[in-house]
């Protein structure tokens, strides 16, 4: 039974170091599916989530990137947030509300979190915060690329709202995460 | 679990060393355990990362910048609507409306008829207010795959919706 046992083992070994846990998703997200072939980088993502109701989310991988934009957000817009909250923020799934929220947002603790509804990230003409937050995680991560992760169900001019949202802050070149599918379907 | 098996009683009830029996130690539960976590992280492991499409998008212009000018004949128009529907036209001069869809018969084939057709074709992408994420997506996957290079994704204009409101079938924008 040894050389079994062995053998066990090392696969176990081998799925452990290969599994990674991904964060889990502000909002549940079914991707359209698309034929392109292009892999999504390793790390150093800024992601804008699109829930199908049309609310828009910021995702940062790495809780390192999300101190250092915690960091950057807190003097940026003035927020005074202390190191505590600061913490709380890089543990923080997605975010979801408006900035004057936030503070308020990161004093209650994770099971109060879940009870608040997430009402986006304002990014319409004349109130748009999505254009900061991107810059500022820009400022925090210089080498960081923008990815959306759209619904397949999400309404156009969302879209169009965060494609012109980018366009004037100067990020002409981002990605679209979608499924895998083959060009017969 | 583990038991050391260090002697046996014989029928006669002495305790004699027994030297044939070695001790050993029960390895089913660990087996258990470690096929246990190896179900669990194959389950959980996923080996694919998520496709991307890359997009490059024109960077904004100057109030007064000049754009480019092209004969309306080599321009087809793509109307994303609600209700999955596309509408397409050449040119905006009184042009013909027709509708399609995102099967293989309809988009990629118009589309590769088309620019066997028109000599330098630009496509302007259109999407209406009541398409989606996906259709948009749909659209650029075509591009992709019919090997269009030469599109733009733009706004509804006013001549637009008067060419459509033309349309016979009624179109939904």
């Amino acid at each position: 039974m040894t050389p079994m046992v062995d053998m066990g083992f090392l696969l176990v070994a081998f799925f452990m170091i290969i599994t990674q846990f991904a964060p889990p998703d502000p909002v549940q997200i079914t991707v359209p599916a698309s034929t392109a072939m292009a892999k999504l980088p390793e790390a150093n993502l800024i992601y804008i989530m699109v829930s199908k109701e049309g609310i828009i989310y910021i995702k940062i991988d790495g809780k390192r990137n999300l101190k250092a934009l915690g960091q950057v957000i807190n003097s940026g817009w003035g927020l005074g947030l202390t190191a505590d909250e600061i913490d709380a923020f890089s543990n923080l799934p997605g975010i979801g509300i408006p900035v004057f929220g936030l503070k308020e947002y990161l004093r209650l603790s994770d099971s109060e979190r879940k009870g608040i509804i997430m009402t986006g990230i304002p990014a319409g003409k004349d109130h748009n915060e999505l254009g900061d937050w991107i810059s500022y995680a820009r400022l925090s991560n210089p080498v960081a690329s923008v990815v959306i992760k759209g619904d397949r169900l999400t309404p156009y001019p969302v879209i169009k709202q965060i494609m012109d949202t980018l366009k004037d802050i100067d990020v002409n070149t981002f990605s679209l995460i979608t499924d895998t599918k083959s060009k017969t379907d | 679990m583990g038991e050391f098996k260090t002697g046996q009683k014989s029928s006669d009830g002495i305790l004699r060393k027994n030297r044939k029996v070695r001790p050993g130690v029960d390895m089913t539960p660990l087996v258990d355990l470690a096929f246990l976590l190896l179900t669990f992280f194959m389950l959980t492991t996923t080996f694919n990362k998520p496709q991307v499409m890359e997009i490059k998008i024109p960077e904004k212009r100057d109030a007064d910048s000049v754009q480019p000018k092209i004969n309306e004949k080599h321009v087809l128009s793509l109307v994303l609507g609600g209700s999955n529907r596309i509408y397409w036209y050449i040119g905006l001069t009184e042009p013909s409306v027709q509708e399609t869809d995102y099967s293989h018969e309809g988009l990629r084939m118009m589309l590769l008829e088309q620019n066997r057709v028109i000599d330098k074709m630009v496509v302007l992408i259109k999407p209406g207010e009541k398409s989606t994420y996906e259709n948009l997506v749909n659209v650029l996957d075509e591009l992709e795959i019919t090997d269009i290079k030469r599109y733009a994704l733009v706004e509804i204009e006013e001549e637009d919706k008067n060419i459509l409101s033309k349309y016979a079938g009624g179109a939904e924008i």
